[in-house]
């Protein structure tokens, strides 16, 4: 029945390889026609697909065996149930709003079939990805998408900036990988197998404490990918990227497949109660954190990356109260929303010639009237105003924390509602109200987008506004999308609270949202408070905020700290490749760490390099007191071993035979040693 | 007296080596006799040897025949490692052709050498004595010294020659002073006869005279298969030799030391299996992270590939460790399917610095390849195949290669050996470092700009093999399984 | 076990100090009064003429390895001599394989003109 399932996939595929080997020489600026046929292609299977779910198919089917040796099998199959569906359906709709806007705003560019190209790849990798039936095809192109969201951050590179971001992207995901990886290995280690209902149906023979490792090994690999802490460092860089591939990548498909995969493993994740009340807390604090910083930013794109990243936890909290199907919900309202909201700051950004700090616009409304109205409708939905999407999948969320007893999770969500809702308001009054702030040269090229851009965010603004919709019944979380993933989702049921309660609860979210918008308007329409003295009373935390909790800095402090104290050069070069904004660091981790830092240099970090030096010369005084032609070479190599830890390694390369020789020999006698010593 | 004698039979299951060996004569006899215009008809017949050679070693079938008084065991596991030696044989005589014919250095002797280094390799794998093992590495030794000092003009490559015999020579003598105190204490040189001696006599296993024994052998194969601290030689040797050398000695004599250790301790030493593994194990440790870190630091690429390769030994150390065990099928067809994965991704990468390259033995610096996927779009792809297969990344055969080495481990970790489960995350930290400096590389390429700095010496043999080597490397990483269980087949023959 | 080589053990110190013993006792023992004349190479020879390190013609060494090869061709045919009756018509293949080889690097070494004395 569903048989035709790997035409989804194969469409853009194709167009990936048509682009790929013959874009530069002969379609040039047509690569967008054969990427947009393919993902139409795609989007009509997809959706005959979605009905056919709908009316009860399901498949599972092996294409090829993988096969690896007696035991284990991987093989290359295809699994198409309600969570499959619904992936399908976010990916289609996402992905083909973006490839027509892309048209409009890739235009000119240089390498206009590079981005085509790699758009198709990024849509192949994704559509395999959720159509996956085992673990180790989740894995691959877990890394595909990967891959093709390094290519597209760093898509620009003549530029230094954008680069040094897909560095840190890679950096970031390469830790989260490390632990996806090794999780997949366990699941294969503790099942034979990694085939997902396989898995999903033993897992009863799983103990907690092997299940509890593996999630929190899969669960590490979701914060890598999904942006969460402590790994989220990559995601506000990541805008350096063209505009609609972020909201295509890092809003609305590849940062949710960290959730997918968790959503996917729901039964596993059942037998791990500590990692889901972790991935509730993790969600949580990300939600709060990540909503603070995107109170203060002036970038427009990077308030909507730490938007992204604070709806992620939201999910993440969702997922983590048991309530998978809230997460999904939330996945599939907040991918049209955002990806909304990327594309209209991208229209603004087209519209201001490539500005994006909000503070130099204003006014904008009546320059751009369909990028207002439509972003408009992605605010009022993001910000939690009922009927429209965002309300109903949030509510849902923080009523499933509320019920599965994560109080604390719950408070930090509705605060970070209280944020959302002000910062995105923040966000519409700076860019599109009060009094024009734009520059005279500005104001010249200042223009409403194209049809190819503004349609499509049309499209998903209708969407952004009813999408709700497939979770409203009563009584509560009975909808559609509740009945209809709930088939897949191994969900908790916590009980249902008093009626007045859930009504309580759900009036006191609205009225959050309702404070944060009102807030906004009194700081930025009326002026009636001025965010300055609201900055200056909020001192530290407004100084945190705005330099983003000095994570960055941190994580670069632990980095050049474990150098000082590693001691290697090699190292050192190696940051220099890879991390951007040492010097910055340095900077602020002085001001930040103070006096607790310039102690600890002097007393433990200077300690350290001191002894080290004591004992080196101690050695050399040893070695000038224990004189002779033959100890002299042994006793200059033992300190030349110790040398190298301070200076380097390579070091020890000499060039000289000699030296390597004596090298072979001392290691020789080292073994045999230490065997007869054991012996 | 008569069973001294072998039958045709016996002499026929041989067919691949006496081609060799034939061909190898043949092109020294005919070298000083070609007109130098003519110089190409050596590789000609290398390359006629070597597919032969091949073709007769596909037809030998699965049995398992003890021949030659029990000096040689001609088997799946011989002919697993036979077929590895002559597909490298054969595309590194492809690389050779052109860099040596730009070098003026196009001569028959180096054919020739090349030849006799492959026979060493063959007959390592396939002896079942410690003699011939010895002999057979002897004869493969001799002929990468003079390999490695092909270029004679340059000062690099007499410097690599003399470095590479002289530590050589010093762990040879060890493993001869090794394999003299085993025929000392058990009165034999036979594999299978001083792994039952040992084993009969069960208070034999805790001898200390045999326990050296081993070590010294560890030491003379450590020093083969560039086991830290027993590498030092291999960073200046590879450098300094002729990149077309390089390639094949990154390859073939790691096999072949690999495949000979795996007989010497498994069968050999099978009774003293607690201690070999514990000291594979460390070894295996300090080779991966020493390589790996060592690597980082490279600004040449030739010198990065070469500590890599210290890296990959590393990881297929961990096969040996795993070898010593109870899941030691699992280890040795790992070990040997790593083998084989290796030598497509680096002999492909190496030919990709033949293509690219400076002069002779000026080393290409990272910064080289800056920008080379906009100059040359087809290259820059298959190098990065090569390199996220060297990297370790699906869908190629380095994955592959990897995932089952490391699956061994944590198997074995599993039973409940915690240091095992040590031994596997080592690992995978260190295939993640190796990732930053591979993947370093792939973004010079991709991402940066950069003038031409290299020049391009097209060919295309060059080119045949780079396309080649990367085709396999994804072939064999999506339809792994006919190798993998030929080599689960192989090692049946050791168990 | 290793109690057996207790023996190997103190064979092996002995040989360090016995060494170590003779030199520090005749450093401490024999009367030394260097002088120049004392220090010189030759005391009571003629001083050498010219460095001793003069370059040596190439070819001394490739004829010397090629003698050393056939010598030991020379070697294993003796025993090889001795016991034919009983290695019979494979000894003779055997060593007739033998020979050829070394022939074909014979062959070689004559053609490159490694026998020519002055080329």
């Amino acid at each position: 029945m569903l048989a035709y399932i790997w035409l989804i996939p194969l469409f853009p595929l194709l167009a990936f390889l048509a682009n790929g080997f013959f874009g530069r020489k002969f379609i040039k600026h047509n690569a967008h026609a054969v990427s947009i046929v393919a993902i139409l292609g795609s989007a009509l299977f997809s959706t005959v697909a979605f009905i056919a779910v709908v009316r009860g198919a399901t498949l599972h089917h092996n294409v090829y065996t993988w096969v690896f040796a007696g035991e284990f099998q991987a093989s290359i199959g295809f699994q198409v149930d309600a969570l499959t569906a619904t992936m399908l359906m976010i990916v289609s709709i996402v992905a083909t709003c973006v490839h027509i806007y892309s048209i409009g705003y890739m235009h000119g560019d240089d390498s206009y079939y590079r981005y085509f190209t790699y758009l198709s790849l990024f849509c192949f990798s994704m559509y395999m990805l959720v159509l996956a039936n085992n673990y180790l095809m989740l894995y691959v192109f877990w890394e595909g998408v990967g891959l093709c969201s390094y290519l597209l951050i760093g898509f620009w590179f003549t530029n230094p900036a954008p680069p040094a971001a897909g560095k840190k992207a890679f950096l970031a995901n390469r830790v989260g990988d490390f632990g996806f990886g090794l999780g997949v290995m366990m699941i294969f280690a503790t099942l034979g197998t990694l085939d997902y209902s396989t898995v999903m149906a033993n897992v009863p023979l799983i103990s907690t404490s092997t299940a509890t490792l593996i999630t929190l090994l899969l669960f590490l690999g979701a914060t890598g990918k999904s942006a969460q802490i402590p790994l989220y460092v990559w995601l506000p860089d990541a805008g350096e990227g063209p505009t609609p591939c972020s909201a295509l990548i890092h809003a609305a498909t590849m940062v949710t497949a960290g959730l997918y995969m968790i959503a996917r493993s729901s039964a596993l994740f059942n037998a791990a109660p500590f990692t889901l009340t972790l991935i509730a807390t993790i969600g949580a604090m990300t939600a709060l954190m990540a909503a603070s910083i995107a109170l203060v930013m002036k970038d427009i794109k990077k308030v909507l990356m730490y938007s992204t990243i604070s709806q992620l936890g939201y999910m993440f909290l969702g997922l983590g109260s048991g309530n998978y199907t809230s997460g999904i919900f939330h996945l599939m309202t907040h991918a049209f929303f955002k990806a909304l909201l990327f594309l209209g700051a991208g229209s603004v950004i087209h519209g201001m010639s490539g500005e994006r700090n909000m503070f130099v616009m204003g006014g904008l409304k009546k320059h751009m009237p369909t990028t207002w109205w439509t972003m408009f409708a992605a605010c009022v939905a993001i910000a939690g105003i009922p009927p429209f999407s965002g309300f109903w999948s949030k509510d849902e969320i923080l009523a499933s924390a509320f019920k599965s007893g994560n109080y604390i999770p719950w408070a930090m969500g509705c605060i970070a509602a209280f944020m959302t809702a002000f910062y995105m308001f923040r966000l519409l009054f700076l860019t599109f109200y009060g009094e024009s702030r734009v520059d005279e040269h500005h104001m010249h090229h200042l223009h409403e987008s194209p049809a190819t851009m503004t349609r499509p965010m049309i499209f998903l603004a209708i969407l952004a506004l009813i999408s709700g919709g497939v979770g409203i019944s009563w009584p509560l979380e009975n909808g559609f999308i509740h009945k209809f993933l709930g088939s897949v989702l191994a969900n908790q049921h916590h009980g249902s609270l008093p009626v007045t309660l859930e009504f309580g609860l759900m009036g006191f979210s609205v009225l959050i949202a309702v404070a944060g918008i009102l807030v906004a308007y009194l700081m930025y329409i009326k002026k009636s408070v001025s965010p300055e003295k609201v900055a200056g009373a909020m001192g530290p935390f407004y100084k945190l905020a705005l330099n983003k909790y000095y994570v960055d800095e941190v994580y670069n402090f632990i980095f050049i700290r474990g150098l000082v104290l590693g001691g290697g050069k090699f190292l050192w070069d190696f940051d220099a490749i890879v991390l951007d904004g040492i010097v910055n660091g340095i900077r602020h981790l002085t001001i930040f760490i103070g006096n607790f830092s310039w102690n600890f240099d002097i007393w433990i970090v200077d300690g350290i390099v001191n002894g080290v030096r004591e004992v080196i010369l101690f050695v050399s005084y040893l070695s000038a007191l224990v004189d002779g032609n033959i100890v002299d070479g042994l006793v200059n190599a033992v300190a030349d071993g110790i040398g190298y830890l301070g200076k380097g390694y390579r070091k020890v390369q000499t060039g000289f035979v000699q030296n390597y020789m004596l090298i072979m020999a001392l290691g020789f006698f080292v073994i045999i040693g230490a065997y007869f010593v054991i012996l | 007296m008569a069973n001294l004698l072998p039958s045709v039979q016996d002499i026929l299951l041989l067919t691949p080596e006496i081609i060799i060996l034939l061909s190898g004569l043949l092109i020294l006899l005919i070298t000083p006799f070609v007109e130098p215009k003519y110089q190409r008809i050596t590789p000609s017949l290398a390359i006629a040897g070597s597919l032969l050679a091949f073709i007769a070693s596909q037809s030998l079938g699965a049995g398992h025949r003890v021949i030659l008084n029990g000096m040689i065991s001609v088997s799946l596991y011989s002919a697993f490692f036979q077929n590895i030696f002559l597909i490298v044989n054969f595309l590194v005589v492809l690389l050779s052709l052109t860099y040596l014919e730009e070098e003026f250095a196009n001569m028959g002797e180096y054919y020739a050498m090349l030849m006799f280094a492959t026979l060493g390799m063959m007959l390592m794998a396939a002896s079942s004595d410690l003699l011939s093992i010895f002999l057979a590495l002897e004869l493969m030794s001799v002929s990468l010294y003079i390999l490695a000092g092909y270029f004679r003009r340059h000062s690099e490559s007499n410097e690599a020659a003399i470095k590479y015999y002289l530590t050589g020579v010093l762990a040879s003598a060890f493993m001869l002073y090794g394999i003299s105190l085993i025929y000392g204490i058990t009165g034999t040189t036979n594999l299978r006869a001083v792994g039952d001696f040992i084993g009969v006599s069960g208070s034999l296993a805790r001898d200390p005279a045999l326990g050296m024994a081993m070590l010294m052998l560890v030491m003379g194969f450590g020093f083969k298969i560039a086991a830290v601290p027993f590498h030092m030689w291999l960073p200046d040797v590879y450098e300094g030799s002729p990149t077309c050398v390089t390639a094949f000695m990154s390859v073939g004599p790691k096999a072949a030391g690999f495949a000979a250790v795996l007989r010497v301790f498994y069968v050999g030493l099978g009774s003293l299996r607690l201690e070999w593994t514990v000291i594979f194990a460390i070894l295996s440790v300090l080779t991966m992270t020493t390589g790996n870190l060592l690597a980082l630091t490279q600004k040449s690429v030739k010198r990065m590939l070469a500590y890599s390769s210290i890296a990959h030994a590393g990881y297929a150390i961990l096969g040996l460790t795993v070898a010593g065990t109870a899941l030691e099928g699992a280890g040795m067809s790992s070990l040997l399917f790593y083998m084989f994965s290796y030598l497509f991704m680096n002999v492909g990468a190496f030919a990709v610095l033949i293509l690219l390259r400076k002069k002779a033995l000026t080393s290409e610096s990272l910064d080289d390849f800056n920008g080379l996927a906009q100059r040359a779009p087809f290259l820059a792809f298959l190098m990065a195949i090569l390199l996220l297969s060297l990297t370790g990344l699906p869908p190629t055969v380095g994955f592959v290669g990897k995932f089952y080495v490391f699956g061994a481990v944590i198997q074995v970790a599993l039973t409940g050996n915690g240091f095992y489960g040590l031994l596997a995350v080592i690992a995978v930290v260190n295939a993640a470092i190796s990732a930053f400096y591979y993947l370093r590389l792939l973004m010079n390429i991709y991402l940066k700009d950069g003038a031409e700095t290299l020049t391009w010496r097209y060919s295309h043999s060059l080119m045949f093999v780079i396309v080649f080597s990367a085709l396999a490397t994804l072939y064999f990483g999506i339809f792994p399984g006919s190798i993998l269980s030929l080599a689960q087949q192989s090692v049946k023959i050791l168990l | 076990m290793l109690t057996n080589y207790v023996g190997v053990l103190f064979l092996f110190i002995f040989a360090l100090i016995l060494p170590a013993l003779m030199i520090t006792l005749s450093k401490i023992i024999a009367p030394s009064n260097p002088s120049a004349e004392k220090s010189s190479t030759y005391e009571c020879g003629i001083e050498p003429l010219g460095d001793a390190n003069t370059p040596q013609s190439m070819h001394f060494y490739v004829i010397a390895i090629l003698f050393v090869i056939f010598d030991v061709e020379t070697l294993f045919l003796f025993p090889w001599a001795i016991s034919y009756d009983l290695l019979g018509i494979f000894g003779l293949i055997e060593m007739i394989i033998f020979i050829v080889i070394l022939l074909v690097g014979f062959i070689y070494a004559w053609k490159k003109g490694a026998l020519d004395w002055v080329s």
